[in-house]
């Protein structure tokens, strides 16, 4: 993972234990410079915890962190070269905006003509330019988080820390703000370490996305990497909805592999050997379903079932298929583009998938 | 006629309102006009002389040409105890205040930051002091300061002085000693609070943005409890300055405070008009200088920015 010398963080088999309890469990990342890094999970996951030891507000159990190839081990929090953004934004009360985005300038030996002009650069980045006087709690939340950005980077640290900085503002207001977080992030060209538990959000900002789970990392990867190629079934249903057919390998020709399940033989594509007889998986994207009334052709995977529940998206309709080989329905989406043919309600229909689409997990 | 949503919830207000409404009216306004009206009038012998006049008011600023000298400063004023007492008094408060505050507040700050467990606990352990009466804890440090007390015969029988020492009771030190222990309880709470309401995210943000401990204190934790801070250093200054009890009992002649002063012209001297306008004007001083304070501060820009 360490492989070249552009990694502005890396972390090296960190543990966390809080008593009995591993927050985080073994973990070893490697943040590139200029990286617009998300840490995604559930809560309880160990995600915050892993980004409070970035910060310094708490340390590794054992393992080490690392920041510009200097460890962090024996630097506190206030000495170490990354800013956070928190999850309640932290603005002082008792501070303007000025006050509250200069705060960290102050720690600086700074000229008064220097600390105004980062203040107000600053300001106008996040585009709150003209609000500098304004009083802490005359600012809406959406301010409150921009001065919280301002505050931060102002600092020009080398890394962002962002903890979850979205989650409290409404959902209109959350998507601007992406954009404008990802904009920024270009613009400003340092390193942001992201937090959060909403994968829609992990996908749509970040450069490459950590998918963490009870304390250990299950996948680094790239947001469209993560949503094609998950490399085990608790990735795969975490993002984005997936269908899973549970079965043993019966017979390998190539790349195609033949699974027996409930459902009857299925073909998916591997990209690794299997044994004949190994437990496996295979995973399908409702998306890359097609639902007929008739038989579909050979060579593709098809299951009978009847619709119980439909479900009416605006750009796409997904069903719920009940089907005789497993008792979790099938989800298939079907885009809705031009005009709708509307799958029969009533009576039986045919769900099919080609090969190549399915993917296969071992784990 | 039914009444709105908005006139029925003003009613419920002030219902809630009337009992301590009706109660400050009866034994706090009441009482107060009545003083206000007694310094309009004159004693003269055993009769009061109903006729309004200010004369209790000039005497306490008539000028005189032999000023007394007391602590350096001369004051050229014919009846100068009034004066003197009341400005001893607030000297004596202020020593007082800042030291209960001094004390009330690493307590305060202990138990909001460092205390995890059992918060309840320690709190009630704070209110011991308060489970016996004012008036025997006074007693108590009588005891303890006292010429054949606890400290003198402490230190006697340890050999460190061989007379016991004479200056620890009956004078302003003992006076202080004891209302700094009585009141220091008291003030705990209301810094407690203001410290525990901190979002401790707060104290996160400013260490990353690079304070140390200390700066952190100064800049955010300092300023944040300042509310609260500000209140209980009020909550002892305006109540110790007219306090009498504790003069009268451990602080002797040199710990005379104005509050003695007003118990002994209504009793003693039997003169209530003059009393009362020492007790009006002592008022008016202290209020005068909380004003002062405050605006000092600026406490009106802590209140809008905290609230």
């Amino acid at each position: 993972m360490s492989e070249t010398g552009n990694e502005v963080i890396e972390i090296r088999e960190v543990f966390k234990h809080f008593g009995p309890v591993a927050a985080v469990d073994g973990v070893s990342i490697g943040i590139r410079r200029g990286e617009f890094f998300s840490l995604l999970g559930p809560s309880g996951c160990g995600k915050t915890t892993l980004l409070r030891m970035l910060a310094g507000f708490e340390h590794p159990t054992s393992g080490e962190i690392l920041i510009d190839g200097q460890s962090m081990t024996n630097v506190p929090a206030n000495r170490r070269p990354t800013n956070m953004v928190f999850q309640s934004y932290a603005i002082f009360p008792h501070l303007n905006v000025e006050e509250n985005v200069g705060y960290g300038l102050r720690n600086r030996k700074l000229g008064k003509e220097e600390m105004r002009a980062g203040v107000a650069a600053a300001l106008d980045l996040v585009k709150l330019g003209g609000y500098g006087k304004r009083a802490a709690h005359q600012l809406s939340g959406g301010q409150r988080q921009r001065v919280a950005l301002a505050r931060a980077l102002v600092c020009r640290p080398k890394v962002l820390l962002l903890d979850e900085p979205l989650g409290a503002l409404d959902k209109k207001l959350r998507e601007e703000m992406q954009v404008e977080l990802r904009q920024l992030q270009r613009n400003v060209g340092i390193t942001f370490v992201f937090v959060t538990h909403d994968q829609e959000e992990a996908l749509t900002l970040s450069d490459r996305i950590a998918v963490m789970s009870l304390g250990k990392v299950l996948q680094i990867a790239r947001a469209d990497d993560l949503y094609e190629r998950p490399n085990c079934r608790e990735v795969a249903e975490f993002i984005g909805n997936m269908n899973l057919f549970e079965g043993k390998v019966a017979a390998a020709t190539g790349a195609n592999v033949t699974v027996d399940t409930a459902a009857g033989q299925l073909v998916a594509e591997a990209d690794t050997q299997l044994a004949t007889g190994a437990p496996v998986y295979i995973a399908v994207r409702p998306e890359k379903m097609t639902l007929s009334t008739k038989r579909p052709e050979q060579g593709q995977n098809a299951l009978k079932g009847r619709i119980i529940a439909e479900t009416y998206l605006g750009d796409r309709r997904q069903y719920l298929l009940a089907t005789a080989a497993q008792e979790k329905p099938v989800t298939v989406s079907q885009q809705i583009s031009g005009i709708e043919t509307k799958a029969p309600s009533e009576g039986d229909v045919w769900v099919s998938w080609r090969p190549e689409l399915a993917r296969l997990l071992t784990s | 006629m039914r009444p709105t949503p908005q006139r029925s919830a003003w009613l419920v207000g002030y219902g809630l309102l009337s009992p301590a409404l009706a109660l400050m009216a009866v034994m706090l306004v009441a009482p107060l006009l009545a003083m206000v009206v007694l310094s309009f009038w004159t004693q003269q012998g055993f009769e009061i002389d109903r006729s309004f006049t200010l004369a209790n008011y000039f005497a306490l600023v008539e000028p005189s040409s032999e000023p007394i000298v007391w602590m350096g400063i001369p004051i050229p004023l014919k009846y100068p105890v009034p004066a003197i007492l009341l400005g001893k008094s607030i000297l004596m408060s202020l020593a007082v205040t800042i030291a209960v505050i001094a004390m009330a507040y690493p307590m305060a700050y202990f138990l909001a930051f460092r205390v995890q467990r059992n918060k309840a606990l320690w709190l009630v352990l704070l209110t011991i002091p308060f489970w016996t009466s004012y008036l025997l804890r006074v007693f108590a440090w009588k005891i303890v300061l006292g010429f054949n007390g606890a400290i003198n015969s402490g230190l006697k029988s340890i050999g460190v002085i061989a007379e016991p020492l004479s200056f620890l009771l009956y004078n302003p030190l003992a006076v202080i000693i004891t209302l700094v222990h009585a009141w220091i309880a008291f003030t705990v709470l209301p810094i407690y609070v203001s410290l525990e309401k901190i979002d401790r995210s707060l104290l996160e943000a400013a260490t990353d943005l690079g304070d140390s401990k200390w700066r952190r204190f100064l800049r955010v934790t300092l300023p944040l409890s300042a509310p609260g801070t500000i209140g209980a250093a009020l909550l002892v200054f305006i109540p110790t300055v007219g306090d009498y009890v504790t003069p009268t009992l451990v602080g002797g002649p040199g710990g005379t405070m104005i509050g003695n002063l007003i118990q002994e012209l209504f009793l003693r001297q039997n003169n209530a008009p003059l009393g009362a306008a020492v007790a009006i004007v002592m008022m008016l001083v202290i209020g005068l200088l909380v004003l002062i304070f405050l605006w000092l501060i600026g406490f009106h820009k802590l209140r809008s920015r905290v609230g």
